[in-house]
C-alpha cells in the first residue's frame, strides 16, 4: 500500500469513477457504490465536483435559445399553483365580489361589464347605458412581473377610496408591503401598508383629484415592518400596475 | 462560463431564491434559461420535450436553492448541471423507466460535495478541459464529450463506435484518466 505508483494508481481510478459519476455513465450498482462515496468521502466529492466544473466548460460553445413563453408560466403554475399566473380578466370572480360588496352605485355596471367581458374587450369601446350612467368604474391590477405578487384594485368615487383584495403574495419574514399611487412624473404618495385580508384605503383628496385628470399608477414596495421610513419607496419595487376606466 | 450575470449577482439571485423570493427566481430563470435550454437542445434533439426539461430544472433549481450554499459548485455550474441531469433523465424514461435511481444523482450532487473554499481551490486549478481533450485519441475525446453534452451511456457510445460495451467502458476509462492527467500538468 505504501508503494507511491499503487496510490497513484489508486487515485486515478477514483478520479475516473468520480468522472464516470459526474458525466452519469454508471448504473446499477456502481451508480450505488458511488452515489454513498459522494455522500461519505468528502475528497470523492471533491474530486466529483471538480469534474463537473472542468467538464462544464465544455458548454461554453453551447448557444443559448429563448424558451417559449408559456415555458415559464409553466414553471410557475408547477411551483405556485394557478393563481401566479392568472390573468387580470380570469378572476371575474373576484371582481364580481368586489363589486358586490363595495359598489352599489356601481354595481349594476360593473356585473354587467364583468360577466359579458367579450362585448367591450374586444372593441375596446363600451356603450354605457344612458345619461344617467354612473362614474365610469376605475380599476388596478397590481402585479409582479412573474404574478408571484398580485393584487386588485377598485377605486369607489362615492367615498374616495380603494378596495384591495390580494390575490398571490405577501411580504418577506419582518417585512411588509406598501403601497403608493403615483401620478404622472410625481413623488410617490404612500396609500399605507397592505394588510392580511380585504381592505379599504382612503385616498388623500390630492391623490383622488389627479384620478381624474392624469393616469395614475399603482405600485407596491418592499418596506421594513412599519412602512418606509421617509415617506417615498425605500426598498424594492415588488408590483405595479395602472388604474384602467371600464 | 458564459453567463449573462456576473458571478456575484447570480449567487445573489440564488440566495435569495432560497429564502423563496419568487421574483428573484423569475429574474434567475431570465437570466439563465436560455443558457440552460441550448444545453437541454444538445441532449433532447426535440423542442418540446427539451422545454418540458427546462421546467423540470427550474422546478429543482427552485426546490433545491437552500441547499446550493453546500455543494461547492459554481452558479452556472450547478444550474447547467442541474438542466443536463433533468434533460437525461427526460432522454432516459423516454427509452426505459429507470425511476428513481436517476433522481439520486440530482439529490446526491445537491446534497454532498466540498464546501466553497475547497471549490474555489479545484477552479483556481483551471484544468483547461478542452485543449486536453484534443490531446486524447479523437474517438475517445468525442465519447466523452458525447457523454457530456449529449448524455450518451456507455451502451449509445458502444453501438456507435461499434465496440464491445466492456470495450467501451476500459477505453472511456482510460481516456477519462488520461484526461486528468493532462489537466494536472
Amino acid at each position: 500500500m505504501s508503494d507511491p505508483t499503487e496510490k497513484d494508481d489508486e487515485s486515478a481510478r477514483d478520479s475516473a469513477l468520480a468522472a464516470e459519476y459526474a458525466l452519469r455513465l454508471l448504473d446499477g450498482d456502481e451508480l450505488r457504490m458511488a452515489e454513498a462515496r459522494a455522500s461519505a468521502d468528502p475528497g470523492f466529492a471533491r474530486e466529483v465536483a471538480a469534474w463537473h466544473e472542468d467538464l462544464v466548460t465544455l458548454t461554453d460553445p453551447v448557444a443559448p435559445v429563448k424558451p417559449r413563453r408559456a415555458t415559464k408560466g409553466a414553471v410557475m403554475t408547477r411551483l405556485f399553483g394557478e393563481a401566479s399566473r392568472q390573468g387580470m380578466w380570469s378572476a371575474v370572480g373576484i371582481w364580481r365580489g368586489l363589486a358586490l360588496a363595495s359598489m352599489t352605485a356601481t354595481a349594476g355596471l360593473a356585473l354587467l361589464m364583468v360577466s359579458q367581458p367579450g362585448t367591450w374587450l374586444g372593441t375596446g369601446t363600451v356603450e354605457r347605458p344612458g345619461t344617467s350612467a354612473p362614474a365610469p368604474l376605475q380599476l388596478a391590477e397590481i402585479a409582479s412581473e412573474d404574478g408571484s405578487l398580485r393584487l386588485l384594485a377598485a377605486y369607489v368615487p362615492q367615498t374616495d377610496t380603494v378596495e384591495i383584495r390580494r390575490v398571490a403574495g405577501e411580504a418577506r419574514p419582518g417585512r411588509a408591503l406598501e403601497l403608493w399611487a403615483i401620478a404622472g412624473a410625481d413623488a410617490p404618495v404612500s396609500l399605507g401598508l397592505i394588510g392580511e385580508g380585504a381592505q379599504s384605503v382612503t385616498l388623500p383628496a390630492a391623490v383622488a383629484r389627479q384620478l381624474a385628470q392624469t393616469p395614475l399608477v399603482l405600485a407596491i414596495s418592499d418596506e421594513p415592518a412599519g412602512g418606509s421610513p421617509t415617506g417615498q419607496p425605500t426598498g424594492a419595487v415588488l408590483a405595479a400596475g395602472p388604474v384602467t376606466t371600464l | 462560463m458564459s453567463g449573462t450575470l456576473e458571478l456575484k449577482a447570480l449567487e445573489n439571485l440564488i440566495a435569495r431564491v432560497a429564502l423563496g423570493d419568487r421574483s428573484a427566481f423569475s429574474s434567475l430563470y431570465d437570466a439563465t434559461a436560455p443558457k440552460l435550454l441550448g444545453v437541454c437542445l444538445r441532449v433532447l434533439k426535440q423542442r418540446s420535450v427539451a422545454e418540458d426539461a427546462l421546467q423540470d430544472a427550474y422546478v429543482k433549481i427552485w426546490k433545491g436553492a437552500d441547499r446550493y450554499v453546500s455543494n461547492g459548485l459554481s452558479p452556472m455550474t450547478w444550474l447547467i448541471t442541474i438542466a443536463r441531469n433533468c434533460a437525461i433523465d427526460r432522454l432516459r424514461a423516454s427509452r426505459r423507466d429507470v425511476g428513481s435511481e436517476i433522481d439520486t444523482v440530482t439529490e446526491t450532487l445537491a446534497a454532498s460535495g466540498p464546501s466553497p473554499e475547497q471549490s474555489a481551490i479545484a477552479g483556481s486549478e483551471a484544468r483547461r478541459i478542452t485543449s486536453c481533450l484534443d490531446e486524447l485519441e479523437a474517438t475517445r475525446g468525442e465519447a466523452i464529450r458525447g457523454a457530456y453534452l449529449k448524455g450518451e451511456s456507455y451502451s449509445d457510445l458502444a453501438a456507435k463506435f461499434d465496440v464491445p460495451l466492456n470495450t467501451m467502458r476500459t477505453w472511456l476509462r482510460r481516456g477519462l484518466i488520461s484526461l486528468r492527467e493532462c489537466m494536472e500538468r
